[in-house]
């Protein structure tokens, strides 16, 4: 099944994209997927530790089972206001 | 019984352009209650001993709004309001310039004080929007190391 991984501020700097799909096996959770994306890129393994998961708008814990089509966001700490 | 709680009426927006008080002073007055509070955050110009030139803000739109409009309701659960709007800005935001409001109408003023006041926090906490410094020394930094909670 196939994702989409949005990423914002900082994080979109660091890897020159702000969304791309992902191609993952069914049953996927987030925490996996996060897992995946952290072995390839080290802008996103060295924030791993603080990095927040949204699923369709949603706040999501890091076990959330992935669907198809799902729009996933990997949210660094934020800082509006 | 009149409850104002089931009327409530909420107006969430993020918009690149420079916020109007006037619009929002005028959704908040049409709700014709007896106070309206309005808290607006600015970009501030010096920080410790930092100067900064100008913020920038960045937003995760579509889940930006619907986690503002959930602050609305979970205040208006919370305080007799009237009308509640809050509006962010993204992108360039100059020293001085509105990056927030965050504007309440109530019957009495207690509760427009006190709800706006926990609007901002909370936006500050949940709403998924990130601000960058330009410092006047050329440099530039994302803000938020980690979360408030």
């Amino acid at each position: 099944m196939t994702v989409t991984v949005n990423v914002f501020a900082r994080l979109r700097e660091q890897l020159g994209t702000s969304a791309w799909t992902e191609s993952v096996p069914e049953g996927t959770t987030s925490r996996q997927l996060v897992k995946v994306l952290s072995e390839r890129e080290a802008a996103i393994s060295e924030l791993e530790n603080v990095l927040r998961v949204a699923v369709n708008d949603e706040w999501v814990q890091k076990d959330r089972i992935l669907e198809d089509g799902d729009e996933v966001a990997l949210l660094t700490p934020v800082s509006g206001g | 019984m009149l409850d104002s709680r089931q009327s409530m009426e909420i107006k969430v927006d993020i918009q690149a352009a420079p916020l109007s008080l006037d619009e929002l002073w005028a959704f908040l007055a049409a709700a014709e209650g007896g106070g309206i509070a309005i808290f607006g955050g600015t970009t501030r110009r010096i920080t410790g001993e930092r100067v900064t030139e100008q913020l920038s803000y960045e937003a995760h739109e579509s889940m930006a709004r619907r986690e503002m409009e959930k602050l609305a309701v979970k205040a208006g659960e919370q305080w007799d309001v009237l009308r509640i709007g809050l509006i962010h800005r993204t992108g360039i935001v100059p020293v001085s310039e509105a990056s927030v409001l965050i504007g309440v109408a109530s019957a009495h003023r207690g509760p427009a004080f006190e709800a706006a006041r926990f609007l901002i926090d909370e936006l500050k906490v949940s709403v998924p929007v990130w601000k960058k410094e330009h410092f006047a020394d050329g440099t530039t930094e994302w803000q938020g190391d980690d979360w408030v909670r």
